[in-house]
């Protein structure tokens, strides 16, 4: 027997958001499915199909790569790989980023339907990018086999790397799904936000290049994200410095989400 | 025990616009020391349901009647656990399917057999459970074919019947409907009802917003009176003329 009491009363916040995060996570077989259709309907009548991602990725890489490598005076091998690695990751980050503002408002119809858990909105848009990474990870294979340093033994460590990548994520997109509802201007905001930390963030160009001010991109959390993933594949492993950011991003943003969540999951289908 | 229990049971709706809805509003309250708070997050409410207290058993259906924006629509969601109360509480003990909007949901460029999927999803069905009903669901769907290509190629009557059937292809303890549903055509609409019959009497309660109290008097055993969100009448149907065929 299924059921539910709900009272004007406030329980304990962060378990009650917990709860919507577990159960979440439990119905795996809608938000693993729906990922999966969403990128299958976008490219519904298409040839190439989600392919059209590797694609103009492959594009994006051949021909800036080769351009920035001339302008930063660069190896074109060692530089293409630099950024390939580091475009592709960064597409998966800022994507979702992009994508969790909108994540309950474009289920409106859904939410209005019957009691939800909002924690699996996010997590269906998280598997729309994995598929997305995955499809444009393929470049970096090309780029690596053909251009770059090869495949190290390091390379494996991009694996827990994106595992631990992934839950910051996730912890990121809940509260930015949650700010973006109550407040229609946010996803403007994150928008503009997400273009200026591109290029504030080592990806065009190396961290080393900027000599003394070479602080900013340390203390700047889009650059531990990114490197995590690109070191490892470059054959070198991230450092202690990087998974500690990160770790504490983590820490920070799962109490986010889980208060966020406890304490406004009662207030957001008023809000749609 | 399958029951539905509201004690003093409130719900207010907020009313954004877009000032409410930006920073800027919050933004300038912080600036201006709160002074102009009142021109500029002045939240307007709407107490669509007031104190309401309800206690509906095991083996009740009940109609809820009243005009229009008498707070019917927002009990039933509110019984869903899409509104958590503002004011009060509310219990409720049983599985649910809500028929509230058959039209809603529908991925337009999916077709018939990804829309089963979707629906059942969302009605909370794991895909093994889909898996096992979806060829019982597509041959009373009567689509055929159909069901092989995009929704957006369907005519309205056919969506419905798509979405009808998928609905109510897995039993549940608690319906609640918004209106009768009138499905198509003659001979698909007389073969839905049966089924909606059968599928009603495998649930322990039914609740219907309606705005026909002879819908009410024939299908119902107990009438609740909304008016201005609050209840103004309950009272049960006497005559027991039982008949579903609308």
């Amino acid at each position: 027997m299924t059921g539910f009491l709900m009272s004007e009363k406030l329980p304990n916040l962060l378990r009650w958001g917990f709860e919507d995060i577990t159960h979440s996570v439990r119905t795996r077989d809608m938000w693993l499915y729906l990922g999966r259709q969403d990128i299958k309907m976008k490219y519904r009548r298409s040839v190439l199909g989600p392919w059209w991602y590797t694609l103009s990725t492959g594009i994006l890489v051949l021909t800036l790569g080769l351009l920035w490598s001339q302008v930063f005076n660069q190896p074109t091998g060692y530089y293409m790989s630099y950024f390939a690695a580091g475009i592709v990751t960064w597409t998966f980050i800022s994507g979702f980023i992009t994508e969790s503002a909108t994540s309950i408002t474009q289920f409106e119809g859904f939410i209005k339907q019957q009691h939800t858990h909002f924690f699996q909105f996010v997590l269906r848009i998280y598997i729309r990018h994995l598929l997305i990474l995955a499809h444009n990870f393929l470049v970096v294979a090309i780029v690596f086999l053909f251009a770059g340093p090869g495949v190290s033994f390091e390379a494996l460590a991009a694996i827990p790397g994106l595992a631990i990548l992934s839950l910051l994520m996730l912890m990121i997109g809940a509260p930015v799904a949650i700010f973006c509802t109550r407040f229609r201007d946010m996803p403007q905001i994150i928008n503009n936000l997400l273009q200026v930390i591109f290029y504030l963030t080592p990806i065009i160009w190396e961290a080393k290049q900027i000599g003394r001010f070479q602080f900013v991109s340390d203390w700047n959390p889009f650059h531990a994200m990114v490197s995590i993933i690109r070191k490892p594949l470059l054959g070198e492993l991230p450092a202690a410095w990087d998974f500690l950011m990160i770790f504490i991003l983590i820490a920070i943003s799962t109490l986010a989400t889980a208060g966020l969540l406890g304490k406004y999951r009662r207030r957001i289908a008023y809000w749609l | 025990m399958v029951s539905i229990k509201a004690h003093n049971l409130s719900i207010q709706f907020p009313v954004y616009n877009a000032a409410h809805r930006s920073f800027r509003g919050n933004f300038i309250k912080v600036a201006t020391g709160g002074r102009f708070s009142s021109d500029v997050t002045n939240h307007v409410y709407i107490n669509a349901l007031d104190q309401i207290n309800l206690n509906i058993q095991n083996g009740e259906r009940v109609a809820l009647l009243g005009h229009n924006g008498s707070g019917k629509s927002t009990l039933l969601r509110a019984i869903a656990g899409v509104y958590y109360p503002t004011g009060g509480s509310l219990e409720v003990e049983g599985s649910i399917s809500t028929l509230i909007d058959l039209h809603q949901g529908m991925d337009a460029e999916a077709t018939g057999w990804d829309n089963i999927i979707l629906r059942g999803l969302a009605m909370g069905m794991s895909r093994a459970e889909i898996n096992g009903r979806k060829n019982e669901i597509a041959e009373f769907s009567e689509l055929g074919d159909f069901l092989n290509i995009p929704v957006r190629t369907y005519s309205s009557g056919m969506k419905l019947r798509l979405a009808f059937s998928v609905s109510t292809s897995s039993p549940r303890n608690i319906v609640l409907m918004d209106e009768w549903l009138s499905t198509g055509d003659a001979s698909f609409s007389e073969k839905a009802t049966l089924r909606l019959i059968d599928y009603l009497g495998k649930a322990s309660i039914l609740v219907i917003a309606t705005h026909s109290e002879k819908l009410a008097m024939r299908i119902c055993d107990r009438i609740v009176t909304l008016s201005h969100g609050k209840v103004e009448n309950d009272s049960p149907v006497i005559s027991q003329e039982k008949d579903f065929i609308i």
